[in-house]
């Protein structure tokens, strides 16, 4: 089988996992092309999120679905709907992704999405400097 | 330097691996205190803390009590605070001012320059038995100053104190001479004890800017800390010489948060005292923690002491002071520049209570961990595993950063954590470990 | 100000003396807001440091210098952070038992209350020994609605090095 299938709108689709892999409601790490994503199935549903939590990006995955069914940061407590990504519960503020899921004869493959272009500096380069985002209004 | 130890394997610096026995072994302890504590620099006092002659404060050096005394001429020594008769602790006061130092026991009495002035029925001594000049206090082996910090040393073979700080005189200008008059102290030490061993303090102190959103989570949760928690993550990790480390971190693109956030009307004396490198990391920076090896720790930073007060800045030197192998008593001072307002004075004497010191609502929740991290190193079964020290080792160091020795970029990383630790290993197991 | 005595077991004494047994039971069964709205809002709420001197050179206390230096905002911070998970210095919480004794009363000459007491305060956390607090308490109290309101506590403490590794309760 390939690796590979085109979404509805013609982009490419990576192979990450076989339903087989995945155990109900339990969050897996994949890596579809550039992204890592955290995967989750419900009964016949899989669902693909962005693995890291947007609040001091970390991962979301392995882990598994709260009895509500939403995914909850290890580190502090964040919440997040698998289904659209959205924020149900602080300290963070923004979404996750939402990727597209395809399930061809019981093999997952996602979108990859678009190569994301880092809002932020990456601290270890020299001189680097926070946005003033970065610090909200603090103070 | 212990034989029930072998030192040089309970640190690997290069993978980033330490063994618990460092935190909690008492073997360990007896060898650091032979072969780091009696042989290192240790901070003993502020000039400001006796400013007139004859005034005196009692202090620790490598677990000796020492009395730190203002001499009538004007030169301010350190001597073992112990009388040459018995032995009697002479000085029995935290501080004071003496026109001699009589002990309570014989009464043999010093100046306060150290030598024996009188003895008891000193007609009953013949000269044979009884050389005053050959019992004057015992002088703390090497003592010297810097920037009015009065440190000593009890070994003669370590280097002087200017070559001992070395570049991290470089650091320490920005931050307690960076006035022409240099900073003073408000008020004594805040003293407590903690049942920890005295590296984890230094652990916290030596580059770990990380542990803020998760030890400190209270203080974000009450939104005292920037919402996203990687916005205190730039700046740089330091290592000025060996064991002297730091890191820097920048605060908001504000003015406010440039110069440490110290009060505008300090900043053009600050421009004009400091070099033009020191000048650009000052300007640059709110933050800065860091340690001059191997207990003198402090923190120039800017905090919220309370829901509705701005940032304010202060600055603090604490000593961590080993009691025991699982036991240290903190010093901590707050210093102020002899420049500061009225205004300013109690602006950071209120930030640095609220939120440092043993009622700090963020100290609070850093000694919890101490403890409770020297606890659980204790076990045999525990002590099989390493501890973890492995963040942001692939970084390499910035050539072109404006200050001397190394700095890497970006400040959380464990960096030079492994730099004092590797100096620590050095002070335990070689003869010169300055060389 | 005129300080006029108030004496042991008056309706005056026995008011504040109950204030500061209900109070005390506030603390020890860890309801902080409701002990934080005992108090006035221009609180002074202070601990010197002490070091230990030779008699000639008076007590010892450092009076701008402490262990806390707190006003209304700040109080308010901390009973705040006691609320949140991640106060680790509270979290699993001290168990407390604020002792408090030997009340001497004045009432000064705008009606507000000058009480002085002795405080002794049992901490345990976790399975740890037990931490001893111990020291004079100056409060002024002021009369309001049916009650008193907190208006400054000075907190003299007996020891010089605290011996206990944090100060996360209220004394
Ligand atoms: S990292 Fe996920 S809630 Fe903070
Ligand atoms: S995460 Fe650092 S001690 Fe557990
Ligand atoms: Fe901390």
């Amino acid at each position: 089988m390939s690796d590979t299938v085109q979404s509805s709108s013609g982009r490419v689709m990576v192979r990450v996992a076989a339903m087989d892999d995945l155990a109900e409601g339990r969050l897996k790490l994949v890596r579809a092309a550039h992204a890592k994503l955290a995967i989750v199935r419900t009964g016949e549903t899989v669902r693909a999120v962005s693995a890291m939590c947007t609040h001091a990006r970390i991962f979301l995955a392995p882990g598994n679905l709260t009895s509500d069914g939403l995914i909850e940061c290890p580190m502090h407590g964040a919440m997040f709907s698998p289904e659209d990504g959205s924020v149900r519960c602080a300290p963070a503020t923004k979404p996750l992704t939402v990727h597209e899921v395809k399930l061809l004869d019981g093999e997952i493959f996602v979108d990859p999405g678009e190569e994301p272009v880092e809002e932020n500096a990456d601290t270890t380069k020299p001189g680097a400097r926070p946005s003033a985002a970065q610090w909200g209004n603090w103070g | 330097m212990a034989d029930t130890v072998d030192i040089a394997a309970l640190v690997d610096e290069e993978a980033g691996h330490v063994s618990r026995r460092i935190y909690a072994d008492p073997a360990v302890y007896e060898a650091e205190q032979e072969g780091l504590f009696r042989r290192a620099w240790g901070f003993l006092a502020h000039e400001s803390e006796v400013p007139e002659p004859g005034d005196y404060v009692e202090r620790q050096l490598a677990g000796e009590n020492v009395l730190v005394i203002h001499g009538k001429d004007g030169v301010i020594r350190a001597f073992l605070n112990s009388c040459r008769h018995r032995g009697m602790r002479l000085c029995r006061a935290d501080k004071g001012n003496a026109s001699f130092l009589r002990c309570p026991y014989h009464g043999w009495s010093y100046s306060p320059e150290g030598e024996l002035v009188s003895v008891f029925a000193e007609e009953l001594y013949d000269a044979e038995h009884l050389d005053k000049s050959e019992l004057g206090l015992i002088k703390v082996t090497q003592v010297d100053s810097y920037k009015g910090f009065i440190f000593g040393c009890w070994s003669e073979e370590t280097p002087a104190l200017d070559e001992y700080l070395g570049d991290m005189r470089f650091y320490l200008d920005i931050l307690v001479g960076r006035t022409p008059g240099g900073v003073e102290v408000m008020g004594p030490p805040q003293c407590w004890e903690v049942h920890t061993n005295w590296k984890f303090a230094t652990d916290n102190f030596t580059g770990d800017n990380f542990h803020l959103y998760t030890a400190h989570g209270s203080i974000a949760e009450l939104g005292l800390l920037p919402p996203d928690p990687m916005a205190l993550s730039f700046g740089n990790l330091i290592q000025a010489q060996r064991g002297h480390v730091l890191h820097i971190v920048p605060g908001p693109p504000i003015p406010e948060a440039e110069y440490f956030g110290l009060p505008m009307e300090l900043r053009p004396v600050i421009e004009e005292t400091l070099s033009e490198p020191q000048r650009e990391i000052a300007k640059g920076h709110a933050f800065s923690v860091g340690t001059v090896f191997p207990n003198l720790s402090f923190m120039q930073v800017m905090v919220q002491g309370d829901l509705r007060s701005p940032p304010t800045p202060f600055l603090s030197f604490r000593i961590w002071q080993p009691t025991g192998p699982t036991t240290t008593k903190v010093w901590s001072w707050l210093f102020v520049e002899k420049e500061a307002s009225e205004e300013y004075r109690k602006a950071t004497y209120e930030a640095y209570v609220r939120t440092f010191g043993p009622s700090g609502i963020f100290e609070q929740d850093d000694m919890e961990n101490w403890e409770e991290c020297t606890r659980m190193n204790k076990g045999a079964i525990a002590q099989r595993y390493n501890l973890h020290h492995g963040m942001a080792l692939q970084v390499p160091p910035d050539p072109d950063f404006p200050g001397p020795g190394k700095a890497w970029p970006g400040s959380y990383g464990e960096r030079t954590q492994l730099c004092f630790y590797g100096e620590w290993k050095r002070w335990l197991t070689q003869e010169e470990p300055w060389a | 100000m005129s300080m006029q005595p108030v004496p042991v077991g008056s309706a005056d004494y026995n008011a504040v003396l109950e204030w500061l047994y209900r109070e005390a039971a506030l603390l020890d069964s860890g309801e902080f807001e409701a002990w934080f709205a005992l108090l006035a809002p221009d609180i002074a709420y202070e601990m010197p440091t002490r070091q230990s001197v030779y008699q000639k050179d008076g007590d010892g206390y450092q009076e701008d210098f402490g262990f806390y230096a707190e006003n209304h905002s700040s109080l308010e911070t901390r009973v705040k952070r006691l609320g949140t998970e991640q106060a680790w210095a509270e979290q699993p919480g001290s168990r407390t038992r604020h002792f408090v004794s030997n009340l001497l009363l004045q009432k000064d000459g705008e009606g507000a209350f000058h009480a002085t007491t002795s405080f002794m305060v049992t901490r345990i956390r976790s399975d740890l020994p037990y931490d001893l607090f111990t020291g004079e308490r100056r409060d002024v109290l002021r009369p309001d609605g049916g009650g008193y309101l907190l208006a400054r506590r000075t907190i003299l403490f007996d020891q010089t090095v605290l011996k206990s590794y944090n100060l996360s309760i209220f004394l």
